[in-house]
């Protein structure tokens, strides 16, 4: 019976969607699997020499065992955002004779088969030969690996788990994000360290016998806990979401603002009802924190390049997330777009003023870092009106010439629907120019220059918006029969 | 007297095949037209035609002598429901009539008025409910389509298929409203239907599209129902 599920879901892997994206996509996630792999590997072969660089030489065993618990966290949170949930959809095995327990921890197994676990043994198992080998021998070197497997199987049973309760339980989430979050920002700002820890914890694995052993008592009681869990909600109408009342006065202020103000409204709604727009929005917000890898450094933070492309980067972000598959979205109910009784020019007006948006409240989040010096404020505010005037235009006329639908009920996390060349291309514009010209500036050792160049760039070419929409808008009425005819292919 | 809709030697091609292809037809102002036809005989791709959806490789649609290809100003007065391709599905029923509302320039007076007519239509499933359109049934999800294309009272009402999906008792209120919308207003209707019984019962006009080509076009009269139904049974024995 496990052989034939089994044959089940590989068949399952590979007539999925995900087979069936273009050569492109294909090629790109190939290549990035390929990049991590090697990274992952060269990592875990050249641990020993990197640990003795950065502590100097001694108890290279020790110094590992310091990162294990940070690595941890950081895993359980890459893989809640990044890792599917494996459902072999049970539904139709549930009818036919086969006991559930069985498609359960089926389930529970097959789960384990994954990318993500992959990678961590691509490093752990280097390094168990070169690193514990010589000083505890062979033997000692695979008992390692064996504990490490258990550790990451841990994170694996624990991260699933965390994200099915969260599915049913929101608040789940936000705990653990805030407690994973804070342990990680806490040890960076040297509020604690978790280095001990780490060490009393995990430091055993490396020199001792038995210790392998530890970790297949939390790997039992995870997995026991995930199939609680999933047994609990075996019947179909468990998994159904209860359609709860919706709430319809969020955005009631916009609406009454007129056409423009009924159209974001009604495209912000858009955004907080459906699964991958949410992960949109919540990837822009996270990214917010990306300006502290480069102000977090001292010779980042006294140059000016890249500053300006974090600030680019982060005042940007969500619009170009969103942005780079504006009208997709609205792919299900295109048809009705075109029918109702607004022009082209009107309906672009109100995708400009929701992309200005996004911008703007970016702009508002990452105002704090003008703790890091008021350099930050000029920095972001002249990436601001980068974004404002050129990346929204730019963004607008990209947008005539997609013409793939998008189901907007599968979650963000590589989630490829919908992606083209399109794509690709026009983050040149959006984040190459404005570096390249700035660095022209920078180079001439006059960086502050470069921002008056790039921030009036902007509010040049937000003087010419009408013209912009006009152009826009005429694309678009060449394109949109091709892009209908797109989008009703599901 | 002027024409409201008018078809111009309308033809659409598909991989070097002609799917539709119409010399003429104009339509009057309060005409009701009925659309029959088997599946493929071009019903869809003509409301498409008419609604600027796909492009026509040859010839011109009118809707009130606007030609719908280069002019958007058709939009204004036309009220439409093909698919669900045309309802917000994450919107509540109320917010997607509120959005349509305020497109069509409606006070909430008037909303509330032009929604008031639905009353036994929605049979209390559809209006405060707070649920999202795309969690209703099919057959609800027509109700707010058909509903939503007539607000703000349009000239001319497009629907394509509106009785599939609906419950029996469904089918004759809105083939009821429809009926007394025909009689009330000057409202130029134009619906397909694979219901013979329907169309035959409120259309003044019904045409009969076959392998895109407009077969006949008959005014309505006793006759009409018995001359489609051996039509179509004529067209199973020619083809067995």
């Amino acid at each position: 019976m496990y052989a034939t599920l089994f044959k089940h879901k590989w068949k399952q892997t590979l007539r999925s969607g995900f087979m069936r994206q273009n050569w492109g996509v294909k090629i790109l996630l190939g290549f990035l699997v390929l990049y991590f792999g090697l990274i992952f590997l060269a990592l875990g072969i050249l641990m020993p020499e990197l640990l003795e660089e950065i502590h100097g030489e001694g108890d290279v065993l020790g110094y590992f065992a310091q990162y294990v618990f940070y690595y941890v966290l950081v895993d359980i949170a890459a893989r809640y955002m990044l890792q599917d949930l494996t459902v072999l959809s049970v539904q139709q095995y549930l009818i036919l004779p086969v006991r559930k327990s069985k498609l359960l921890h089926f389930l529970l197994q097959s789960s384990i088969f994954n990318f993500f676990n992959l990678l961590p043994l691509l490093f752990v198992i280097p390094f168990a030969f070169r690193g514990v080998a010589p000083a505890e021998g062979v033997i000692q070197a695979v008992l390692f690996s064996v504990g490490m497997l258990g550790v990451v199987l841990c994170d694996h049973y624990l991260a699933i788990y965390l994200k099915r309760i969260a599915a049913v339980k929101f608040y789940v989430f936000l705990v653990a994000l805030v407690v994973i979050a804070g342990l990680l920002v806490g040890q960076n700002l040297n509020w604690w360290s978790l280095y001990p820890v780490s060490r009393f914890t995990f430091g055993p694995l490396a020199q001792n016998y038995y210790a392998w052993l530890v970790p297949l008592l939390p790997l039992a009681s995870l997995y026991r806990l995930n199939y609680a869990f999933l047994k609990r909600f075996t019947h179909l109408d468990q998994w159904q979401k209860q359609a709860k009342e919706v709430s319809e006065n969020r955005f009631a202020y916009l609406e009454k603002k007129g056409l423009y103000g009924a159209m974001v409204a009604n495209e912000l709604k858009l955004i907080t009802r459906n699964k991958r727009t949410k992960g949109v929005l919540f990837s822009g917000l996270f990214l917010a924190a990306y300006g502290l890898i480069f102000y977090g450094v001292d010779t980042y933070r006294e140059g000016y390049g890249w500053l300006l492309f974090a600030g680019i980067f982060m005042t940007g972000v969500m619009m170009i997330n969103y942005g780079q598959f504006l009208v997709s979205w609205e792919s299900s109910y295109f048809d009705g777009i075109l029918t109702r009784n607004f022009s082209v020019k009107q309906y672009y007006r109100g995708k400009f003023w929701l992309l200005a948006t996004m911008v703007l409240v970016m702009y508002i989040i990452t105002l704090p870092y003008a703790f890091f010096g008021l350099k930050a404020l000029w920095i972001n505010t002249a990436a601001m009106f980068y974004n404002l005037g050129v990346s929204t235009v730019i963004l607008l006329f990209a947008s005539t010439y997609t013409k793939k639908p998008i189901d907007l009920s599968k979650g963000a996390a590589f989630n490829y629907q919908g992606t083209s060349a399109t794509q690709f291309v026009i983050t040149v514009p959006l984040l190459l120019v404005p570096i390249l010209l700035f660095q022209g500036f920078n180079l001439l050792g006059a960086p502050i220059w470069g921002l008056v160049t790039i921030g009036s760039l902007g509010l040049i070419n937000l003087a010419f918006l009408p013209y912009y929409l006009q152009e826009t808008a005429k694309n678009f009425k060449e394109k949109k029969y091709q892009k209908a005819a797109g989008y009703r292919q599901k | 007297m002027e024409s409201i809709i008018r078809i111009e030697n309308l033809r659409k091609v598909y991989g070097g095949e002609t799917v539709l292809h119409i010399p003429q037809l104009e339509l009057k102002a309060g005409e009701s037209f009925g659309l029959v036809g088997n599946n493929g005989a071009g019903k869809t791709t003509l409301f498409r035609l008419l609604l600027d959806l796909i492009a026509p490789d040859e010839g011109t649609a009118y809707l009130q002598e606007v030609p719908v290809k280069t002019d958007e100003s058709w939009k204004h007065f036309t009220g439409s429901y093909l698919d669900e391709g045309f309802l917000i599905d994450y919107l509540t029923p109320d917010e997607y009539f509120n959005f349509i509302g305020k497109l069509r320039g409606l006070s909430a007076a008037e909303q509330t008025e032009q929604l008031a007519r639905f009353g036994d239509l929605f049979a209390g499933e559809i209006r405060g409910k707070k649920k999202y359109i795309r969690d209703l049934s099919k057959g609800n999800q027509k109700k707010v389509g058909v509903a939503g294309a007539l607000l703000g009272n349009p000239d001319i009402l497009l629907l394509d298929e509106p009785f599939a999906n609906l419950d029996p008792s469904t089918q004759f209120q809105l083939r009821d409203m429809l009926h007394q919308l025909d009689q009330e207003t000057n409202i130029t209707l134009v619906i397909s239907s694979h219901d013979l019984n329907h169309v035959t019962q409120f259309c003044q006009r019904i045409a009969v599209l076959d392998q895109g080509e407009l077969v006949k076009d008959i005014r309505t009269s006793d006759q009409t129902l018995p001359e489609l139904e051996s039509f179509f049974m004529e067209k199973i024995r020619g083809e067995g």
